[in-house]
């Protein structure tokens, strides 16, 4: 009985297989991981026409550097996830 | 078969083959030697312990091939799995320089906006103008104008400011 067991297991040895080759999906840069901050808001008092007017454009400037951010993350993503999908 | 994995496959190919070959030339020994004087009268031993080696050397051989098999695929894969890591890493370098290119075109433009006004309150319009024909400044003349009357005479409502504020919050 155990020669038949010990037989069993070297003939069973013969059929496991290992792969040890693992791809990795990369990492985010780590510009596109970083999080969008708020919208500035106007802080003087009185204020006039002109502080205003800069808050407005940095929050518009904060609004395009997020826009820049999730573009290229979907651009990010689309590519790596080609890349991966390549190493199969 | 996984032990297998460890050993080189040129040794492995060498072992396998010793042991096929030796196990013939014991075969031929244990059948047609008997009348030589080193087999003798081991003759029959020989033949079954060939015998027994060679049906040992052919499942080797057999599971090589298939371990073979499996590490030119194994080989195959890392070259592609190193590739795309390689391609992987320059797109991720190629996203973070546009990222940043990007990134300082925007806030320079922002930057200019607000220091473009910045003269026009101050006062400080020599190198805008300077390039203009005097059409052109006459008519940025009437509204840096519009603009300094409105910072005298026109303060901006508490509650624009407000809705503004309320605006700018996520919540």
């Amino acid at each position: 009985m155990k020669l038949y067991a010990f037989l069993l297991i070297a003939l069973l040895s013969g059929c496991s297989t290992t792969v040890p080759v693992v791809a990795k999906f990369p990492d985010a840069p780590k510009s596109l991981t970083e999080k969008c901050p708020s919208l500035k808001k106007v802080e003087t008092d009185p204020v006039s026409i002109v502080d205003l007017h800069k808050t407005v454009v940095e929050n518009y400037t904060l609004y395009h550097e997020c826009a820049i951010k999730v573009e290229e993350w979907n651009e990010w993503h689309v590519k790596q996830k080609k890349i991966f999908e390549s190493v199969k | 078969m996984w032990l297998l994995s460890f050993l080189p496959t040129g040794f492995l190919e060498f072992i396998i083959n010793a042991v096929l070959i030796g196990s013939i030339v014991g075969i031929v020994l244990g059948f047609f030697g008997s009348k030589l004087p080193v087999v003798g009268t081991h003759a029959n031993i020989i033949k079954y312990v060939s015998i027994a080696l060679f049906c040992v050397g052919l499942y080797w051989k057999g599971g090589f091939s298939v371990e073979k098999e499996w590490r030119e695929r194994v080989e195959a894969l890392e070259v592609k799995v190193r590739q795309a890591e390689a391609q992987a890493k320059e797109a991720n370098e190629h996203i973070e320089t546009r990222v940043v290119e990007k990134t300082k075109v925007v806030r320079e433009k922002g930057k200019i906006r607000i220091e473009y006004i910045n003269r026009l309150v101050e006062g400080k319009t020599v190198e805008i103008v300077k390039d203009m024909s005097a059409e052109e400044r006459a008519s940025f003349e009437v509204k840096q104008k519009e603009l300094q009357d409105a910072l005298k005479n026109c303060p901006v409502p508490r509650i624009i400011i407000e809705e503004h504020n309320k605006a700018a919050e996520i919540k």
